[in-house]
């Protein structure tokens, strides 16, 4: 999911690097203007280093390798802290280790914040609805739900900026056909992303549920 | 019927560091050797230098059919295309007369990685000498220097430590 130094023109990573400082900065906002910013700051961090790490975990999903996203999740439990996150651990990733690059740290950004902000709203429907027996079962899908719209929405915005920005001296039809071949591996993660996300947002739900809960959302009675 | 022989003088494996690294070798000496010749078919060969190229992912996977373009020096227009093999290796034979940075990028299903390959002019006795001569072979890579599995590891740690100390601080500071 990581777009490399080179790959997309420089325009394109100039908007980028402009449209997560909008992005950032909105976040940002609205963070301060919570009754108390600090508040998320804790989890923001550890959930910062899991997102880190789990770049480095690869699935082996013939004919490629796949690695963790959590993007779904951090979204699910951070809410406007997972656009943040998601660009402190992204920057660590791309100077420590060349995941992605510093040209590209804007696109990245999006490509893996935006989604994560989308999961955080569809996870968050369930407050809008009073608490029933199935209350449990309702979390456990959603969060599924917010996990593989996590990724999935990233898989789509990553796919969709590479295939618009083929350069002219490229081979479009064999590029596309790696493109396909490589979108065909990374389908199961979006299963995969979505199990794990419903499983540790049950699991929390179970032993500290006050960690689903956020400033801005507030659960119907 | 032509036979390419390649004779790899020294291989330097440059351990890769990113997504994609690319440790190139510059190595050898591709001979075309003359085998048959009918109806008035000529053949000659000629030594030149050529450019191995490795390309990788960071899991140590070759990174095979990618797309490969060459730049000469000062040019923004492709000198050569072609494609890495079954073990990520892409070899061309640079035109010494146009010394300078020459770029070679790879690129396959949004992945990729651009490296900047220095080519001396060729030296005197280069065009003189009939027989192969020796070239020094060099290496480089993309990105910086790879790191074994331990130092990523301490660097992983380090990092995941100091997130968790800042949640640490601010988890404190609430009490």
């Amino acid at each position: 999911m990581h777009v490399p130094d080179g790959i997309l023109p420089a325009p394109l990573s100039l908007a980028g690097y402009g449209l997560t400082g909008l992005t950032a900065w909105f976040c940002l906002r609205v963070i301060n203007r919570s009754s108390d910013p600090t508040q998320g700051i804790p989890k923001a961090a550890l959930l910062t280093a899991a997102f880190f790490s789990a770049s480095l975990i690869h699935i082996p999903i013939p004919p490629a390798s796949v690695h963790f996203v959590l993007n779904g999740l951090l979204g699910v439990v951070l809410g406007y802290y997972a656009f943040l996150a998601i660009m402190v651990g992204l920057f660590l990733q791309a100077v420590m280790f060349g995941h992605g690059g510093l040209t590209t740290l804007g696109i990245n950004a999006l490509i893996m914040g935006i989604p994560a902000l989308i999961a955080y709203f569809a996870f968050h429907l369930r407050d809008r609805r009073p608490k029933t027996s199935n209350h449990r079962l309702i979390t456990g899908l959603l969060a599924f739900l917010a996990g593989a719209i996590g990724i999935g929405l990233a898989m789509v915005l990553f796919y969709g900026l590479i295939l618009f920005n083929l350069p002219s001296d490229l081979n479009a039809e064999a590029e596309r056909a790696a493109l396909a071949t490589l979108a065909l591996a990374h389908l199961p993660l979006i299963g995969i992303e979505g199990v794990f996300t419903a499983i540790v947002v049950l699991f929390l739900e179970r032993v500290k549920p006050e960690l689903l809960r956020n400033p801005w959302f507030k659960a119907v009675p | 019927m032509v036979t390419i022989l390649l004779q790899l003088e020294n291989l330097y494996r440059v351990a890769s560091l990113g997504k994609l690294a690319l440790p190139m070798v510059l190595v050898s000496q591709v001979g075309w050797v003359e085998r048959a010749i009918a109806h008035s078919v000529e053949m000659q060969y000629q030594t030149t230098q050529a450019i191995t190229v490795q390309a990788k992912y960071d899991t140590g996977q070759p990174f095979v059919n990618a797309q490969v373009s060459v730049y000469a020096p000062n040019s923004d227009t492709v000198w050569q295309t072609g494609m890495t093999d079954q073990k990520g290796q892409f070899t061309f034979a640079p035109d010494v007369t146009k010394p300078g940075t020459w770029q070679v990028k790879a690129r396959s299903a949004g992945h990729g990685s651009i490296l900047n390959i220095p080519v001396k002019p060729p030296s005197p006795t280069a065009t003189a000498a009939p027989q192969p001569q020796s070239v020094e072979p060099s290496s480089a890579t993309t990105s910086k220097a790879g790191y074994t599995s331990l130092q990523k590891g301490v660097m992983v740690a380090s990092v995941i430590w100091g997130l968790v100390g800042t949640a640490l601080f601010f988890a404190g500071r609430k009490r």
